[in-house]
């Protein structure tokens, strides 16, 4: 079952790789893909895999400097087998057990959700995280305060009370301190948004600045400082449910937002960025969102297999 | 984080105890800094940390031995492919130097490009990287490696059920 599994999905990537598959190839690929959920998964797991070419698609890196490094020489791998293969079990039992030298609770500490995944993490004092996709943090609870470390991406915190430690979100750009128990904080590439959905949240942007946000409003930032304060919309959290949910916004924010949902490379020309969008679009399904956008907006969808996509004007 | 498998990790902690200074002082034997040898031991436990249906083990060091030995491979294997990734750098007149974090970046992303299409011989993986990365068609593949289309074809059927076969694994 599985090779033939295999044989299909190989034979169908070969032929849209070509460059010379048909809009009626494409069309029946899909519908392989859709006719069994198993072909669908297998899909998505192959296009997560293949998402690690990004780095070098982001980087410009040609295929020739690449292959050339994957040709490096295995230089030490055999002198290790031999040196590794002797003893090593027969030494133990006699070795005393040592004091903990690196505290467990570090080790266990990172979470992180992939592409178009999110994730709920209950924390040791019962508050919760909810990590939209491609989210990263660590968790450094200690006697006097609760930190989480946001290294990437989006939560949505639902802080558990504890009157003797503060719960502090640090960022790269940022450190907020939340006065209530429903905040909402994203950081990607240098742009953020917090929103103070419950109870106020304290922010100390890096330039020393410092910003109380009220309940109800929220604010984006950049390394340059904070934008002014607005009514949050109830947009900001609508992916919590996985939707995307947009009023008179720029094309950029839509984009942006669909970028962690979506495997591959995912264009956007500048001339059409600015253009205004408005809508409910179910976050699962990026590419039905942007065939969507096509049919509303002045713009021109291209995808060189599903992984590399550009949005450009019509 | 969640409590859901506090015993495995319970059950880590416990090894961790009683192996990892042994597994560090083993480990120095083999590597040129003592701190390299402890991320390594500290990158052991997390492996079994996240693979909670091994526990009870029978003989904790031999696979404590076998894991430490895989990541060590993998360490040494980061620093050959960085050593070629610079030189290939260094070798083509349109890149530009990157900065620290696009390397850092760039490393981890060779690594995992690396062992996905380890054991593929030299041609599959230069057809692949062309289509993957410069999104050639296959005419043009055919033209920049002088092969047929024909082998092209081929050579993209090998990549693809290499890297389908990983996903189902």
């Amino acid at each position: 079952m599985n090779d033939e599994l295999i044989d299909s999905a190989t034979h169908w990537y070969v032929l849209l790789r070509s460059g010379q598959a048909t809009a009626g190839d494409w069309q029946r690929y899909e519908q392989w893909r859709a006719a069994d959920p198993r072909h669908d998964a297998l899909c998505r797991q192959l296009e997560t895999r293949l998402g690690v070419f990004q780095v070098p698609q982001a980087q410009g890196v040609s295929g020739k400097v690449l292959q050339h490094a994957l040709e490096a020489p295995s230089s030490r791998r055999q002198v290790l087998q031999v040196a590794l293969a002797g003893g090593g079990v027969a030494l133990g039992a006699a070795l005393l057990a040592q004091p903990l030298g690196l505290p467990l609770t570090e080790l266990t500490a990172d979470i992180r959700t992939g592409t178009g995944e999110r994730r709920t993490v209950t924390l040791d004092d019962g508050s919760e995280l909810l990590l939209n996709a491609q989210s990263a943090a660590d968790i450094q609870f200690d006697p006097q305060r609760r930190l989480v470390r946001l290294r990437e991406g989006e939560l949505l915190a639902k802080v558990a009370g504890d009157r003797l430690r503060p719960f502090l979100i640090q960022t790269d750009h940022t450190r907020l301190r939340a006065y209530g128990n429903r905040f909402l904080v994203r950081e990607r590439e240098g742009q953020g948004q917090v929103a103070a959905l419950n109870g106020a949240v304290q922010i100390d942007g890096q330039n020393g600045e410092r910003l109380h946000l009220t309940a109800g409003h929220e604010v984006r930032y950049n390394r340059e400082g904070f934008g002014p304060v607005q009514a949050s919309s109830s947009g900001a959290t609508a992916w919590v449910d996985g939707f995307l949910q947009v009023r008179d916004r720029p094309l950029a924010e839509v984009i942006d937002a669909l970028r962690p949902y979506h495997n591959g490379v995912l264009r956007l020309d500048p001339a059409v960025a600015g253009l205004r969008v408005s809508g409910l679009y179910r976050l699962d399904n990026p590419q039905q969102i942007l065939d969507t956008l096509a049919r509303t907006l002045p713009i021109h969808i291209t995808r060189r297999t599903g992984l590399w996509v550009t949005v450009s004007a019509a | 984080m969640s409590g859901a498998d506090t015993s495995h990790s319970d059950y880590v902690g416990g090894l961790f105890r009683s192996h990892y200074d042994w597994l560090c002082s083993r480990l120095h034997r083999h590597l040129d800094s003592r701190a390299h040898a402890e991320d390594i031991a500290a990158d052991t436990f997390v492996q079994l940390l996240s693979a909670p249906g091994v526990a009870p083990i029978r003989q904790p060091r031999a696979l404590l031995t076998t894991i430490a030995q895989r990541l060590m491979y993998q360490l040494w294997r980061r620093r050959d492919l960085e050593r070629a990734y610079l030189d290939a750098l260094d070798s083509d007149e349109t890149s530009t130097a990157p900065s620290p974090e696009e390397l850092a970046q760039m490393l981890e992303a060779l690594q995992a490009i690396d062992q996905l299409l380890d054991g593929l011989p030299a041609k599959v993986k230069a057809t692949f990287l062309l289509s993957q990365l410069n999104g050639l068609t296959y005419p043009q593949i055919a033209a920049e490696l002088g092969i047929s289309q024909r082998s092209v074809s081929d050579y993209m059927t090998r990549a693809f059920n290499r890297c389908l076969r990983l996903c189902l694994e």
